[in-house]
């Protein structure tokens, strides 16, 4: 919970930030991402992800945790390894910016809840924060950076990853409903 | 003389068909089949991400089988993925 809040704060103060103290500061205006800033934070929400699961994997002895944790390791690490051939082969280097290095610093405080618990009540906390994060990351990827990229096979990268995004939170949500 | 051998009908042997169920954007398309008894499946994963076809509640399938039953399927890996296979 701590990281999808303060992830969606962090996007929407960059918006605020980028637009000035106008009228306008409180109109719907997207952050100004550039596609290497994209490709940053795609490959930044993805490994957090991973980090997450680790956690879960070394904790945990649930073994629908187990199994949802190992899924979330494989399939993000697929999307990583897609995201870095793209940019590899496009002469993209990600480039780091507040969105993603707010990802982060979040992920540390979100590290150590998690390993400040243990038996039922890490589990909750472990997939009650995979819900929000996923809810917080579908909607980044939805409103900021499929719209923001510039590089066609990069957004198609991005539409392309989005479903599997969703069923992991569909997935988190039927485990969340036993805790 | 000419000798003509009897012409004995025989019943006409179905060929199985061989049908396609494509997984992406993490679902099974089609999620409904109706086949017939014999037929073929052949599963291809379009997705970035692995997958596998499960039978409920847990007998694992190959991605290419004859079908001989009705049944429900999912994937293990990311459960909320379901389909059907319907054997007229």
């Amino acid at each position: 919970m701590i990281l999808s809040k303060t992830f969606k704060k962090a996007v929407f103060g960059i918006m605020i930030c980028s637009v000035g103290f106008s009228a306008s500061v409180y109109s719907q205006a997207k952050p100004q991402l550039t596609d290497p800033e994209i490709a940053s934070v795609a490959v930044t929400a993805n490994q957090v992800d991973i980090g997450n699961a680790d956690i879960a994997i070394a904790r945990s002895k649930d073994s629908s945790v187990l199994q949802f944790a190992e899924t979330m390791k494989r399939d993000h690490q697929a999307v990583i390894d897609q995201a870095v051939a793209l940019v590899t082969r496009l002469n993209v280097t990600p480039k780091d910016n507040a969105v993603s290095e707010k990802l982060l610093s979040d992920a540390a405080k979100t590290k150590k809840m998690l390993e400040s618990k243990s038996g039922k009540a890490f589990n909750k906390a472990y997939i009650d924060n995979e819900v929000d994060y996923h809810k917080a990351v579908i909607s980044v990827i939805e409103t900021v950076l499929i719209p923001e990229s510039q590089n066609a096979e990069l957004k198609t990268l991005l539409q392309k990853v989005l479903p599997a995004f969703h069923a992991h939170l569909e997935h988190a949500e039927m485990i969340q409903k036993n805790y | 003389m000419l000798f003509l051998s009897r012409c004995t009908s025989e019943p006409e042997k179905t060929v199985p068909a061989i049908h396609t169920i494509t997984i992406s954007s993490m679902q099974f398309n089609p999620a409904e089949l109706t086949l017939q008894k014999g037929d073929t499946v052949v599963f291809i994963n379009n997705d970035l991400v692995v997958h596998d076809i499960t039978q409920e509640p847990d007998k694992a399938w190959s991605y290419r089988m004859a079908v001989r039953i009705s049944s429900n399927y999912y994937c293990s890996i990311h459960p909320t993925m379901k389909g059907k296979l319907i054997v007229q």
